[in-house]
């Protein structure tokens, strides 16, 4: 059943199947396959049927859009109106969204069919989806391990079949990694790119919603469906960068591929980017001398923002509360009770790099280590049309493996990181799996808002799943 | 290695309880990522402008006009004009 949109699209309209029917398999296999993944959190079983009944009746009339009638799942820190949007946290258990967010909006005025909720790590602060307060999601090429995360869901729902695409949100790397220990594309638009609005923050100046898909052409598809400048979030623009595409020269940062980067990972990953050799690309060595900098830059400004974003969480405007003798005990004690411990760790490291006397030296420097970082990208750009290098340090490692230890998953976001600090599209492209049979990426960088030239130069290698 | 009391101090400022045995291990974590992030301070950043947002904008200004909210479905429970909220006072 793993279709592309393409070939769905042209399946559905020329009657091969219906959407319902459709609809139906992906729900099957969601009921056979979900139990033993836990990619879901919520199944919308009654309600997706009679979208896809809606997208059956446009198809008929030929209103169709690309996406109609298509079955997707969305991360579950995406409000769709009146249904559940937990973020992964006990805190917002049964917290219901009153409004849809601005992506969900354009999907449903397209005919999409929303099958479910998908897991993630609370809050999205995590490596791997063990954050998440309702259990975790296993990696379906070998349910021993994790999915990545912090969108482990989105990104196991679409590798396992369970759904023809989905979107997930990506802070430090919760899409691109995911998509590379799941086998599947995902994609980190340029910030301001996608509107925000309706997505639970969790570090505002690095949040930014993107697709998973099976191919570069369905990401490019649902990003096309979601992009755009939206009134409800002021950081969101409509501008097209440099989109020209002669001859291609790909630069190799040096730094990507030192120490700390697994043998076989480094090995595919330097096979890939001599296909584009073979292709004629022109490859060049360049330098990022501030990237051992970006993964301590992105974790003060991360928690700092996320420290200032989750305070609204005090038991009286959302979700879980736990009563007490004082308006302050309230809040302490529901806070206390409903965050999850990597959730109150990074509050906490917010609250301190932000506090009096230590402001200064971790917060204040790491506004100014953001801009060198961001620099170093303007000036290899200069140089060369897209970076590549590897996703993840590491294959997709066993559950467990890490949670005690949380440095160490901090830095399974190595790669990722920088260019979230520096606002850039960056996509994960799967490659030919490991000895053990374990999927990896290819990280593929380009220039602000040139989306375009990033799905080009994506497409122009055979990959395996196109 | 952070001393507890600031471990405690910071919680405090979050609005967080930490029991007494989970003290330990948070001071643990929070120092090693502390000292890890500590590497910052080697850089050199004379000059160098602070930068909060990655991509340059411009203040999105509208025209001022009210406009209409219906918040009515945000409302849990209403009694004639008042909004029915959960107890956050004890009774005496």
């Amino acid at each position: 059943m793993s279709k592309t949109i393409k070939e769905i699209r042209e399946d559905l309209d020329s009657k091969k199947y219906s959407s319902e029917e459709l609809t139906k398999d992906y729900l099957k296999r969601i009921k056979n396959e979900d139990g033993e993944i836990h990619a879901f959190l919520d199944v919308f079983e009654k309600e997706a049927l009679l979208e896809a009944k809606d997208a059956d009746e446009r198809i008929k009339k030929g209103e169709v859009s690309i996406l109609t009638g298509i079955p997707c799942a969305i991360k579950d820190n995406i409000l769709i109106k009146g249904k559940k949007c937990t973020a992964g946290s006990k805190m917002l258990e049964n917290y219901i969204a009153s409004y849809d967010a601005s992506v969900v909006l354009k999907l449903k005025k397209q005919g999409v069919v929303f099958l479910g909720k998908t897991n993630m790590d609370e809050f999205a602060m995590g490596s791997s989806t063990e954050n998440s307060y309702f259990g975790v999601t296993k990696n379906p090429y070998d349910l021993k391990r994790v999915p990545g995360g912090s969108s482990g869901g989105s990104a196991a729902a679409l590798a396992a079949e369970m759904c023809a695409f989905s979107l997930g949100s990506d802070t430090g790397g919760s899409i691109r990694q995911p998509a590379s220990f799941c086998d599947v594309v995902g994609l980190k638009p340029t910030y301001g790119s996608v509107s925000r609005s309706g997505l639970i923050a969790y570090a505002s100046s690095l949040d930014q919603i993107g697709p998973f898909g099976n191919c570069v052409a369905d990401v490019k598809t649902v990003f096309d469906a979601i992009k755009g400048k939206d009134s409800l979030d002021s950081t969101s623009l409509n501008i097209e960068g440099e989109n020209n595409l002669k001859n291609i020269r790909i630069g190799i940062p040096k730094e990507y591929f030192e120490e700390g980067l697994d043998s076989e990972v480094k090995e595919t990953v330097l096979n890939a980017i001599e296909q584009y050799r073979e292709r004629g690309a022109e490859i060049v060595e360049i330098s990022l001398p501030h990237s051992k900098y970006a993964l301590a830059c992105y974790y003060i400004i991360a928690t700092a923002e996320a420290s200032a974003n989750l305070s609204r969480f005090d038991g009286i405007r959302y979700g879980f509360k736990e009563l007490g003798e004082t308006l302050n005990d309230i809040y302490v004690n529901t806070r206390t009770n409903g965050f999850g411990e990597e959730v109150k760790k990074r509050i906490m490291l917010g609250t301190y790099t932000l506090s009096s006397g230590y402001y200064d030296a971790y917060y204040k420097q790491a506004l100014k280590a953001r801009s060198l970082i961001k620099k170093d990208f303007e000036e290899a750009f200069e140089k060369v049309d897209a970076i590549m290098g590897p996703v993840s340090p590491i294959l997709p490692f066993k559950i467990g493996e890490k949670t005690e230890d949380p440095l160490s998953m901090y830095l399974a976001d190595i790669y990722t990181t920088p260019i979230n600090l520096a606002g850039l599209p960056a996509i994960s492209i799967p490659l030919e799996l490991s000895k053990e049979g374990l999927p990896q990426g290819l990280h593929i960088i380009t220039s602000h808002f040139s989306e375009e030239k990033l799905f080009k130069i994506a497409s122009l290698i055979q990959w395996k799943k196109i | 290695m952070i001393e507890k009391q600031e471990v405690l101090k910071i919680a405090e400022l979050s609005k967080l309880k930490i029991e007494e045995s989970k003290i330990d291990k948070i001071q643990k974590d929070l120092s090693q990522i502390l000292e890890y992030v500590s590497d910052l301070k080697k850089l050199d950043t004379d000059n160098i402008p602070e930068m909060s947002h990655s991509v340059t904008i411009k203040n999105v200004e509208r025209e001022d006009i009210p406009s209409k909210y219906n918040g009515d479905n945000l409302i849990e429970e209403k009694q004639d004009e008042y909004l029915v909220v959960k107890k956050i006072l004890k009774d005496e």
